[in-house]
């Protein structure tokens, strides 16, 4: 606890023109009794922060108060031992910049920024890091392109890798390739470089371990100190490693489910990986008798970009067809090859090769629908294509009948598996009720399929692998952070992840490896990775007052929780994001942080002076996301906007980590109303911990039943979206809310 | 960090060059993993053509949130120092030794800069605004934008009246340094990334099409800043003719792309880009008809789903065939744009109040220092460049932002191997 | 929904136009392009691009019966703006040779004279068909006999020698026109160009006299010049030898005319355009390296002995004038070799492309 805290306030960027900060200062010693309080002109000056320096250095305060600029500059100036507390009230952006100056309203605001910023301080504690033992060695699952590559890169880079295979052996699907297509200059000529060298590097290399034949049992523990039970050729090993990528790769789209496009009709119906074993094994023959083919059609996006099967494209087949037409030419040059295709998608300089590839006189490519494959008299297939080119419908007699399957993740579904267990888990259960039955019935129905498709058998409460993100791929849903999966410590790379080639897949390993790497490293240091980087906080449990409601464990976004049998919550620090929506679910109040916890946000509303209901200013009490939220409203502040003073912001970690009970508290504190700012939700959300806005949004729902219950009006809470570059709306949005807030007249409760 | 709080760390640093979204992420990726990074851009202000868009698609966010993120893990970060302002003119040196030369243009305004905007309050010259793409003017001493990092003015000398010293003179910090000269400094670092970026193509070059000639005939990045909410007409997607709101809007895809005269390469973005725009449209305008002329729609993987449903859209027409003629009705200031429409092979003119060009990515490899290895369209080559020289981003290939960070992410381990393998060597 | 077309390529077809100046033929990726900038190409029926991905797959007989082919006028604005770099107006150029090897009737002579070896052939035949009337006239000749010594032409070859063998011979060539042409119609017909070809013509060939279409061409404003005037200049010496040649046979008239000769000097005009013309021309080909390395003997053939019977015919003229003897009869020979091999080769040379576009552009006009 810092008692003692000392307060700076800056009365330079004409904060001292709009506000009386002697008064400021008042507040600070007399009402506060803080043993300390300056008032600079220029406090980020070298004289400025030398005060902060000296009072620290002396040991007359223990936590420091910059009333002055916004937290999100000057972060060098006041850059103090992180064992310090520290708050940055706004006084600036959030006050004098946006506020009437010399105004009664407006010194109200400031004082009021100011006592949150003292409590919060005085209730906050200073982090100490927490150093445990924590291993750096790597697990990389599955043994292709992507995953050796992730191997060798991380290997390279001096961490210890294991490297666990299912196959027996190394190199994955590019090691069966006859030849690769081209991703480096001159982008025009077939490559043979398989996969040999580097499964010769990763089985060498002194600090990668190798296990074919291998799967995992269980994978249990948390980042830096995840306990890996393989089960491989040696019988079963047990191993500690501090991070996992997930390289599983993909499996072609199961064609069976193309009887549309002649597959199972005739043996001459084949896939585009059927094609590269055949080339493997030796000519590109017609199955059905063994001839060597004359002609080839390539029907592409063979159950890809198909709302009945892959509804996503593929990425590669487009490319894969123009080499396996080079396959072809290269048997027979006076071959027919056909390309049916929706879209040549052959990105970047690749188009260098689809030009290259045209050149041949016997490659024919068409954009086209192919509408039918029937068995023509002289043995042959009749492909029947419409919508072509050619402006008419065409009939196509060839050999072989090429399907360009898509790609599917070898990924495994764990919120679908869990959910599964759950299920069967309701069913054993005697005391369920019938409608609980029949749910989990239908459950069990929708999602068996994804049962024993485990990869990695975590041990987590939230299911045993990876959630996936769309179409079973568990990718990332941000576009800036292809790496931000909800499992910390775990990164998927490869076409597992997306479609991709096998060009990509390495650049995505190697990516992989260094988050993984990262991971490690942070922990070490006890620190938060993305999008909390560096964050030394931990939330800590008091599990005496638990009342094992298991909301925590449910709603965190990151499986960071487990249960033990009773339910009762147990923490797996290194597995957690310091988001706080833990925090904001416990109905019993018992989750917190050094520097962060429901009684530090109830003690700064405390802290706000409500006015008496005859003075006719209300107060208004607005959470705000401080990812994108707070700097619109830095922005709104920047730009010199005004807005209604009644209101008093304090940032959140994420909305997600609202507690009921602060609004409860603020009712009764006489709070005429609460505006809650957050991210975007929905299918493309915004928040970076999922689902933060969403989650504060339905507990706002059972607020406003009590609400109602109590007689007052649900409007005076309101939940808004709002994204990092609309600080434009910001103002407006305020304004609006307050004069919703005027209409409702003042909190019935004020000054009970 | 910025310049002058550099504090030097035990490790060799790696040189990472271009502060766009590719080198930013390098940067931060790196220096998390414990590696000490110099981050020079060439701009007062990082982000680089990220920063300059309106909207990211998939998902339709701002790229200013994952910016917000990202400039926190920087200004939180004491191993990443940014250097603004700055080219590397020349490198020397090997693997985990090498000497890179820095020359660093004045922003002459200091550190101790507050953003208290008295400066550009005084100052009476305007300069074009190079982050709206010259769209629009700002005062010589001018915040690059709302979010800029570093969080500092800067003054725009060239843009300045002989011996003016106006903001100097009402800077309450002493935080402007009209004497600043260019310095030069020399950095040894274990590796060095390129992540140079890209430039849109210059349209003017497409000489049938009409840009520079016609006032209603926009790029793509123009339509970016159009729908920006800090752009010039603050997000306000008009007619330069007229600044009126238009009610028929026409894509042209492979505007130099693909185009053995102009680009031979597919740029890849700009399909997704044309449909991201279209959203934007619409959400402006519910009714207006948008056509986008393509030769193949790409949008490859998840970004197919992307493409499903902005294409659901009852009032977008997709038209397979190249625009190879475009008209101006003087009268109106509409374009006749013309193509084949190739699947039913008849020839189809629109009228449209708005033609949006879909230009493409060059990249922007001219001012690296020599040493990185090219290909035929001067992106950077990934193999056989000089050891210990890796590229990253849109300098290395055309791709979308999340592509563009997955292989940053990348470049950050390729640099942190040579910085460990220097650190055993001695 | 209309009757599926069974693909059969002709691979060989697409060989020999790759061979004929289609070279980056495949390369088109149909962004249609070509169709937009190409001035001459109907809205409701563009060219190239259709023609393009017809003659990648080889579809030698949808080509072949299609008018498109020959209402373009090889202006290039489609190969300057081609993305693709596949030269659209260098692959029709190679289509319509294609086409006037596949109507040649009789077929053989089409086969023959579409390969150089052919056309060298015919020079040779020219020369021995000569070469034996030149000892044949003499004998024939009822003035040596006179003994008179007067320089003219005729002592080298009877008048109604040379007039009966090129009339014979233009009979046949005629013959041979129309049996190609037939051919071409019909295939027009079966692919359904429903155009009135006969009341088509009349427009057709006011067009062609005006080179109305060819001179909207952005590219080929120099060609369209050259090609104006060596049009007229041919037709001009064609009429004039026509009709001198009829008047002196029915002695009518009497040759050598006098310079001040209304017809003389419509003749000597029509000459001088024509050569202008053909230089232009020729000169025109072999500056652009692009049309150079796309021209094919086919086109070099054509332009080398159109613009030889032309520059032969002046310099007689001059010869004759100069009364420089034996260069008069030697000239005289390789005038009339000439001129056999252009009247031969005809129907089935570039040459024919007049006649091949006249139709083409009457079965496609819309009266």
């Amino acid at each position: 606890m810092a008692n003692a805290p000392g307060v700076y306030i800056c009365s330079g960027c004409s904060i001292g023109d709009a506000l009386d900060t002697g008064k400021l200062a008042k507040v600070a010693t007399s009402a506060c009794q803080v043993p300390r309080c300056e008032v600079h002109p220029f406090l980020c000056s070298p004289q400025g922060v030398s005060l902060i320096r000296k009072d620290l250095a002396e040991g007359s305060i223990d936590g420091v108060v910059i009333a002055a600029c916004s937290p999100r500059v000057k972060t060098e100036a006041f850059a103090f031992d992180p064992r310090i507390v520290v708050d940055r009230v706004n006084i600036r952006e959030h006050v004098a910049w946006c506020q009437k100056p010399q105004d009664e309203d407006t010194q109200m605001m400031a004082e009021d920024y100011l006592r949150m910023g003292i409590i919060k301080v005085q209730k906050s504690e200073p982090l100490e890091p927490v150093h445990d033992e924590i291993s750096k060695k790597l697990l990389v699952v599955g043994g292709g392109v992507t995953g050796m590559t992730a191997a060798i890169e991380a290997a390279d880079a001096a961490y210890d890798v294991v490297l666990v295979e299912k196959s027996p052996r190394l190199g994955g699907f590019v090691a069966t390739l006859k030849k690769r297509f081209p991703t480096a200059p001159p982008y025009t000529e077939l490559t043979t470089d398989g996969t040999a060298a580097l499964v010769q590097a990763v089985t060498y290399h002194p600090r990668i371990q190798v296990l074919t034949s291998a799967r995992i049992l269980e994978t249990s523990g948390q980042p830096g100190m995840f306990d890996v039970t393989v089960a491989g050729e040696s019988g079963e090993i047990t191993t500690r490693v501090g991070a996992i990528v997930l390289a599983t790769g993909w499996k072609p789209y199961d064609a069976t489910r193309l009887g549309h496009l002649g597959y199972g009709m005739s043996p001459d119906v084949i896939t585009n990986v059927e094609l590269e074993q055949m080339v493997a094994r030796g000519p590109i023959v017609r199955p059905s008798d063994g001839r060597a083919v004359a002609s080839v059609l390539f029907v592409q996006c063979a159950g890809s970009r198909d709302k009945n099967h892959l509804a996503y494209c593929s990425s590669v087949c487009c490319m894969a067809s123009l080499k396996h037409a080079a396959y072809i030419h290269e048997q027979n040059p006076d071959a027919a090859v056909y390309v049916i295709y929706k879209d040549m998608r052959t990105p970047g300089q690749y188009e260098r090769f689809y030009r290259a590839a045209q050149d041949h006189p016997l490659n024919f490519l068409t954009k086209g629908e192919v509408a039918g494959v029937q068995k023509a008299a002289d043995g042959r297939l009749a492909v029947s294509v419409t919508d072509t080119l050619l402006n008419e419908p065409i009939v196509i007699k060839v050999d072989l009948v090429v399907l360009a399957t898509g790609m599917v993740p070898n990924a495994a579904d764990g919120t679908a598996i869990r959910a599964v267990k759950d299920a069967r888990a309701t069913l054993a259960r005697a005391e369920a009720t019938e409608p609980q039955k029949v749910d989990a019935r239908k459950k069990i129905e929708e999602l068996a399929q994804h049962e024993g498709t485990e990869i990695l058998n975590l041990t987590y409460r939230q299911g045993p692998d990876l959630p996936a993100f769309r179409y079973g791929f568990p990718d990332s849903h941000f576009v800036c952070f292809p790496y931000e999966t909800r499992r910390t410590g775990i990164y998927a790379a490869g076409p597992v992840r997306a479609p991709m080639d096998a060009a990509h897949a390495q650049e995505d390993a190697t990516g992989a490896a260094l988050k993984a790497i990262q991971s490690v490293e942070l922990a070490a240091r006890g620190a938060a990775v993305h999008p909390r980087a560096g964050d030394l906080s931990f939330p800590d449990f008091f599990l005496q007052r638990c009342t094992q409601c298991k909301r925590c464990t449910e709603e965190c976004p990151f499986g960071t929780l487990d249960e033990d049998a009773k339910g009762t919550p147990q923490l797996n620090a290194y597995r957690c994001r310091r988001c706080g929506v833990c925090m904001g679910a416990c109905p019993e109040r018992i989750i917190s942080f050094k520097n962060y916890s429901v009684e530090i946000i109830a003690s700064m509303i405390k802290a706000i002076e409500v006015p008496e209901e005859d003075e006719e200013k209300p107060r208004v009490l607005v959470f705000m996301c401080e990812n994108d939220a707070y700097p619109a409203l830095d922005v709104a502040g920047l730009n010199r906007v005004r807005y209604d003073p009644s209101v008093r912001v304090i940032p959140l970690r994420c909305l997600g980590s609202l507690n009921i009970v602060w609004i409860a508290d603020a009712l009764a504190g006489g709070i005429d109303g609460i505006l809650l700012v957050g991210c975007k939700y929905g299918d493309d959300y915004q928040c970076h911990f999922m689902q933060g806005s969403e989650l504060a949004n339905r507990r706002l729902d059972n607020v406003k039943e009590t609400l109602q219950r109590l007689q007052l009006e649900s409007d005076r809470i309101q939940l808004t979206q709002l994204a990092i570059n609309e600080y434009g709306k910001l103002p407006a949005l305020i304004d609006g809310f307050m004069a919703r807030v005027r209409e409702l007249g003042p909190n019935p409760y004020k000054g009970l | 960090m910025t310049d002058t709080q550099y504090r030097d760390a035990s490790g060799k640093p790696i040189l990472v060059i271009g502060g766009g979204i590719a080198g930013m992420t390098t940067a931060i990726e790196a220096a998390e993993a414990g590696c000490d990074v110099i981050l020079v851009e060439k701009l007062p202000y990082l982000g680089g053509r990220v920063a300059r868009s309106f909207k990211c698609f998939p998902k339709l966010c701002p790229p200013g949130c994952g910016l917000e993120i990202n400039l926190k893990r920087i200004r939180n970060n004491p191993r990443i120092r940014v250097v603004t302002q700055a080219t590397v003119e020349q490198i020397s040196g090997s693997p985990g030794d090498f000497q890179a030369s820095i020359t660093i243009a004045p922003r002459h305004v200091t550190d101790a800069c507050t953003l208290c905007d008295m400066c550009a309050e005084a100052c009476q010259a305007e300069r074009a605004d190079e982050y709206n793409l010259g769209l629009c003017r700002t005062k010589a001493a001018y915040l690059p934008h709302r979010l800029a990092f570093p969080a500092a003015y800067v003054i725009d000398r060239q843009a300045c009246p002989d011996g003016c010293t106006a903001c100097r003179d009402v800077c309450a910090y002493g935080a402007i340094d009209l004497t600043q000269q260019p310095v030069h400094q020399t950095v040894n670092v274990a590796a060095v990334v390129a992540a140079t970026g890209w430039a849109p193509y210059d349209a003017a070059k497409i000489d049938i099409l009409g840009f520079g000639t016609y006032p209603n005939v926009v790029t793509n990045v123009i339509m970016e800043r159009l729908a920006a909410p800090d752009g010039p007409t603050k997000g306000r997607i008009v007619r330069p003719s007229d600044g009126q709101a238009p009610s028929s809007v026409a894509f042209v895809q492979c505007a130099g792309s693909r185009d053995e005269n102009h680009l031979p390469y597919c740029s890849a973005v700009c399909c997704a880009a044309s449909l991201k725009q279209v959203t934007y449209l619409r959400e402006l305008y519910p009714d207006a008809r948008i056509t986008i002329f393509y030769i193949d729609i790409r949008t490859s993987g998840r970004l197919e789903d992307f493409y499903a449903t902005v294409s659901a859209d009852p009032h977008l027409t997709l038209i397979k065939g190249k625009v190879a003629q475009v008209d101006e009705d003087p009268a109106t200031k509409d374009l006749l744009v013309t193509a084949e429409d190739v699947l039913h092979g008849r020839k189809v003119t629109r009228r449209v109040n708005l033609l949006v060009l879909a230009t493409g990515i060059v990249p922007q490899t001219g001012s690296l220092p020599p040493g990185f290895a090219l290909d035929e369209f001067r992106f950077l080559a990934r193999s056989n460049g000089r050891p210990g020289f890796f590229a990253a981003g849109c300098a290395a290939r055309p791709e979308e932002v999340s592509a563009t960070v997955q292989d940053a992410t990348g470049a950050a381990l390729k640099a942190l191997q040579a910085v460990v393998r220097s650190a055993h060597h001695g | 929904m209309p009757e599926a077309l069974l693909i059969e390529p002709d691979v060989q077809f697409i060989r020999n136009v790759v061979r004929a100046g289609g070279g980056d033929l495949k390369k088109c990726y149909q962004c249609a392009t070509c169709s937009v900038v190409c001035t001459l190409s109907p809205d409701d029926a563009p060219f190239p691009r259709r023609q393009m991905v017809r003659a990648q797959w080889g579809l030698k007989d949808q080509l072949m019966a299609d008018p498109a082919i020959w209402l373009c006028h090889n202006c290039g604005d489609c190969t300057t703006h081609c993305p693709r770099g596949a030269k659209p107006g260098q692959v029709f150029g190679a289509l319509r040779s294609e086409a006037i090897t596949h109507f040649a009737f009789p077929a053989f002579l089409g086969a023959w004279l579409a390969r150089p070896a052919g056309v060298a052939a015919l020079l040779a035949l020219g020369a021995v068909v000569f070469g034996l009337l030149a000892l044949l006239g003499p004998m024939a000749s009822p003035h040596r006999a006179a003994g008179e010594q007067a320089f003219e032409f005729a002592n080298l070859y009877p008048l109604w020698l040379i007039e009966t063998f090129f009339f014979s011979l233009s009979a046949l060539i005629l013959i041979a026109f129309l049996g190609s042409l037939t051919r071409f119609v019909r295939a027009l017909r079966a692919s359904g160009a429903q155009g009135p070809i006969l009341a088509g013509l009349v427009p057709a060939a006011v067009d062609i006299m005006t080179h109305t279409r060819f001179s909207t061409c952005r590219q080929a404003r120099a060609r369209y010049i050259g090609h104006l005037a060596t049009f007229w200049g041919f037709l001009g010496l064609a009429t004039v030898s026509t009709v001198v040649g009829f008047a002196t046979m029915f002695g009518v008239m009497h040759t050598p005319l006098a310079q001040t000769n209304v017809l003389k000097i419509l003749g000597n005009l029509s000459g001088a355009a024509a050569v202008v013309g053909a230089v232009w021309l020729l000169a025109d080909r072999l500056n652009d390296p692009v049309k150079r390395a796309a021209s094919t003997s086919f086109d070099w053939f054509f332009l080398w002995t159109l613009t030889g019977v032309i520059a032969t015919g002046v310099i007689i003229q001059f010869l004759r004038l100069a009364q420089s003897i034996p260069w008069m009869y030697v000239c005289y020979f390789v005038h009339l070799v000439l001129i056999f091999a252009l009247f031969v080769s005809a129907p089935y040379t570039k040459f024919a492309h007049l006649a091949y576009r006249t139709v083409a552009m009457a079965a496609s006009s819309k009266t």
